[in-house]
């Protein structure tokens, strides 16, 4: 309750236009904004300049003043726009920053027991390479879900669909993420 | 892996930098970038933090308790005005500046009202007060147009209100438990329809001639109820769904029988006044328009005969949704024989005005043209008779399936 409190209020100040608000309102989302980001394009530069720039755009437009109902929606769906117009300006070229050799050496930064970051590292591995299979909608759907830990109402407001297909959705995009794990 | 096993995995790759978590050096580099962006003269805050506070509160005061509080009062005051003026206003007749007041508190307690079997019930008092309404009218009104005016308002609701309620019977008459109701309702509207013809006959012929379109529909719409909750009972009889005893179905339609016989009796009565006054008419040519129109009335009345003796013996065979079907179709053709006939009565005092009047003024062509319009009344009275008895194959009320 205390924590729902504190989000209000924030949000009301940034709403309000008070930046040192919105650095606050940055700290909460930038983690979440990322990923969203980079799961999309898969390009660790490339998702740190779409970051950046969907922050400096819900400034500009609450800096406009227009009527925000939905604070959290907004940053989503501009990001999520950013990388609409990325994928139309750009030739895509794809990294696949999950292959063996990064993944293995970013855990090794882990500061987790050899054992342990194999075990994580297979796991993890056998996940990722599921959702890299995975079409746009239902790795989007499942990051915002399992990941960023989004509620359904959060999330159908992003993805603007209704709660059911939103709920629909994001079974079906779990069961096709299981069914390429068991295949694999 | 479960699902649970893999939502936990999930869960996992949030603070893992391959799953997307971004490097916590470029996290603080970009925060800064973005701030002196954004602040780049660093200012402070304009508005105190208790400020924030109270704007959140006032917010969720608004949406949880302002808004449900401000509904509930306007029900309670609703409620309170309508109780504070509901004795005056009840009292009220169409031209009353409470009169308004009368329909309106009747709109919101039907609103109110989210029983069936209460809103029916309520509908069905409103009728009757309308019904009283027109009573008091007739006594009270000096003014005929006004009185004809009120009336014609007044029956027009009473139409309106009926068919509401018969949509209703068509509606719940199909569900078993709701028998009683419509059995109540079916003596109801019964009753409803003797006052509605009593308050009409007790008007003054000036008056009943300008209101009997209206009264008639009134009247008509009445009947319809009382059809389409009969129609339910015996229907519900028939399916053998709810407990109706073949004596009720019997009695009740033997009394709708007896109510089209005496309706008859009536007819005739106005049949044979219509002739006595045409033999006051001395234009022979005008005296036959009217006396073929009236033949053709008198057909009618003989084809409701028939339909009503039917009605009798298929009574007899205890053929209950043939003796309605029967019996509905002659109360449709004595309905239209007595509009028609009251069209006939209208046209001839007109004609004995007229020919009163020949005497007196020796003018010539205004009497032709006059004679010529009503000449074509007379005709167009005359050959709607016709046309009625013709399209007689009216059908019977539905019966609530």
């Amino acid at each position: 309750m205390k924590d729902r409190l504190i989000k209000n209020i924030l949000i009301l100040k940034v709403k309000n236009q008070d930046p040192e608000a919105y650095g606050q309102l940055y700290d909460l989302y930038v983690k979440r904004i990322y990923r969203f980001i980079f799961f999309k394009i898969n390009s660790t530069a490339e998702a740190q300049d779409l970051t950046s720039e969907t922050f400096l755009k819900v400034w500009q437009y609450i800096k406009e003043g227009k009527d925000i109902k939905n604070l959290n929606a907004l940053i989503y769906l501009t990001a999520r726009n950013l990388v609409i117009d990325f994928y139309r300006s750009k030739a895509k070229q794809t990294q696949v920053d999950s292959d063996d050799e990064d993944l293995k050496s970013r855990l090794a930064d882990d500061s987790q027991d050899l054992l342990a970051q194999q075990e994580i590292e297979s796991e993890l591995k056998q996940v990722l390479s599921g959702l890299e299979t995975l079409k746009d909608e239902y790795k989007e759907i499942i990051i915002l879900r399992f990941i960023d830990e989004l509620s359904i109402s959060e999330i159908s407001d992003i993805i603007n669909k209704s709660k059911g297909a939103t709920r629909v959705l994001l079974h079906r995009a779990l069961k096709t993420l299981k069914d390429n794990l068991t295949d694999d | 892996m479960t699902n649970k096993e893999l939502i936990n995995n999930l869960k996992k790759l949030k603070d893992v930098e391959a799953a997307g978590s971004p490097a916590l050096s470029w996290v603080d580099q970009n925060r800064q970038i973005m701030m002196s962006q954004i602040n780049p003269a660093q200012q402070k805050p304009v508005k105190e933090e208790s400020f924030y506070y109270f704007q959140y509160i006032y917010s969720l005061f608004q949406q949880k308790v302002v808004r449900p509080v401000a509904v509930a009062m306007v029900v309670v005051l609703l409620f309170l005005g309508y109780t504070a003026t509901i004795t005056v206003a009840n009292a009220s007749l169409p031209g009353d500046p409470l009169y308004p007041i009368k329909t309106v508190s009747e709109k919101v307690q039907l609103a109110l009202t989210f029983s069936e079997e209460k809103k029916v019930e309520l509908q069905v008092s409103f009728i009757n007060r309308r019904v009283d309404e027109i009573k008091r009218i007739s006594l009270t009104e000096q003014d005929t147009a006004q009185k004809v005016d009120k009336i014609n308002q007044v029956a027009k609701q009473i139409t309106d209100n009926t068919n509401n309620v018969k949509a209703t019977v068509s509606r719940i008459g199909i569900a078993a438990e709701k028998i009683d109701l419509v059995r109540s309702l079916g003596s109801q509207v019964e009753e409803i329809e003797k006052n509605i013809i009593e308050a009409k006959n007790a008007l003054s012929d000036e008056v009943k001639q300008e209101v009997d379109q209206e009264m008639n529909g009134a009247i008509a719409s009445t009947g319809q109820v009382g059809t389409a909750t009969l129609s339910a009972i015996v229907a519900k009889y028939e399916q053998g769904t709810v407990e109706i005893t073949e004596a009720e179905v019997t009695n009740r339609i033997a009394d709708r029988i007896a109510t089209l016989d005496s309706d008859l009796l009536i007819l005739q009565q106005m049949i044979s006044q219509n002739t006595t006054s045409s033999q006051a008419l001395t234009d022979a040519g005008k005296a036959e328009l009217v006396a073929s129109s009236t033949r053709a009335v008198v057909d009618q009345q003989v084809a409701a005969q028939a339909l009503l003796e039917e009605a009798k013996q298929l009574l007899a065979d205890k053929k209950f949704s043939q003796v309605l079907e029967k019996s509905s179709q002659a109360k449709e053709l004595i309905l239209e024989a007595i509009k028609a006939l009251a069209g006939i009565k209208e046209i001839i005092n007109s004609i004995i005005e007229l020919e009163s009047g020949q005497n007196i003024d020796d003018s010539g062509s205004g009497q032709q043209v006059l004679g010529t319009s009503t000449d074509n009344q007379v005709k167009n009275a005359g050959s709607s008779s016709s046309s009625e008895t013709v399209n007689s194959n009216s059908s019977p009320a539905p019966s609530g399936n």
